[in-house]
């Protein structure tokens, strides 16, 4: 095995013991009011900046057909039409489609 | 199985991403043990895609270690928020702990039991560590020519997480916040200006905790 790929082997296992499993391995007391915190308004600050992370990243690829095709989905998935088989299909036919015709 | 059904089309999503991180580290000359082991203990999705060129360059241990933190930061808070919904014994706790995922983690609900957390952690697991095996079989088998397209790849897995990121904060905001549109419109906003302002590596951790902080205020009760 190469020096260079075991290092890198290493370092991503170390970093999923650091952020993955180091919160839970503990049985932290935390009281009431930061449980209901971490449950309700957590998860969705992780979400918002999902789409934040994925939008900015996806435009640095491509920005037009990044922006409407994941402005698709997320509206299919706002509206709730045909559930996230048709989301993503809209998303990737409408990318792919409009990557080619700009090319 | 109604978790493995509901986790399927992620699942599904992931296969082209891992697929390539298998043949761009074939091509970088990785073995299969070697991207199978990769992808069984440093399961991180967009890690193990940054790490591919430091460990060419044979970079240390730390900065690759401190680069992939940063990266997957945000697991930190996630991991957090799903405790109770983890296996109570400490192996298996670990076990489900490192194969946590962006997509397992939006495809999972409050009420999931440990049983149902297990099977979507798990499926989304499977099917990104044989994926990419198959991946570097792929790039071993068929000319270099084909593999040099413009193709991106890993677009079906954006709109996965798009789709079901989505859903999950349409869940979440619905009887809990005043003028839920603005709120939103003003929780992105924020995000998107720390990740101009620190990049795409380190905006997670302050991006996530001034998000939290708008959110709190904007609540219409405790």
């Amino acid at each position: 095995m190469n020096e260079g790929i075991i290092t890198a082997i290493w370092a991503l296992f170390f970093t999923s013991l650091l952020v993955r499993v180091l919160p839970v391995l503990f049985d932290f007391q935390f009281p009431e009011k930061l449980i209901k915190w971490m449950e309700r308004i957590l998860p969705l600050a992780v979400f918002l900046n999902f789409i934040v992370y994925i939008f900015l990243q996806e435009m640095q690829v491509s920005m037009i057909p990044a922006m409407v095709s994941l402005g698709i989905t997320a509206i299919l998935a706002c509206l709730n039409r045909g559930g996230l088989f048709t989301g993503v299909l809209g998303g990737c036919v409408s990318y792919y489609l409009l990557s080619a015709v700009l090319a | 199985m109604p978790s493995f059904r509901r986790v399927l089309p992620s699942a599904i999503a992931i296969i082209p991403v891992s697929m390539l991180f298998g043949i761009l580290t074939y091509r970088a000359d990785w073995s299969y043990l070697e991207i199978l082991v990769a992808g069984f203990l440093g399961f991180t999705g967009s890690g193990q895609f940054a790490l591919l060129p430091l460990a060419e360059a044979n970079a240390g241990f730390l900065t690759m270690l401190v680069i992939c933190a940063s990266i997957n930061s945000r697991y930190f808070p996630i991991a957090f928020t799903t405790t109770k919904r983890l296996p109570k014994t400490f192996f298996a706790r670990m076990f489900v702990a490192h194969i946590l995922g962006d997509e397992a983690y939006a495809t999972e609900k409050n009420s999931d039991t440990v049983k149902e957390t297990v099977c979507i952690r798990l499926t989304i697991f499977v099917f990104w560590v044989v994926s990419g095996v198959i991946g570097a079989m792929i790039a071993k088998a068929i000319p270099n020519a084909w593999l040099s397209t413009d193709i991106h790849l890993g677009f079906p897995a954006s709109v996965v997480l798009v789709h079901l990121s989505v859903s999950q904060i349409k869940m979440r905001v619905s009887g809990i916040f005043h003028m839920q549109l603005v709120m939103v419109i003003a929780c992105l906003l924020s995000g998107t200006a720390f990740y101009l302002l620190l990049g795409s590596t380190y905006f997670w951790m302050p991006g996530i905790i001034i998000v939290a902080l708008i959110l709190d205020k904007w609540k219409k009760y405790e």
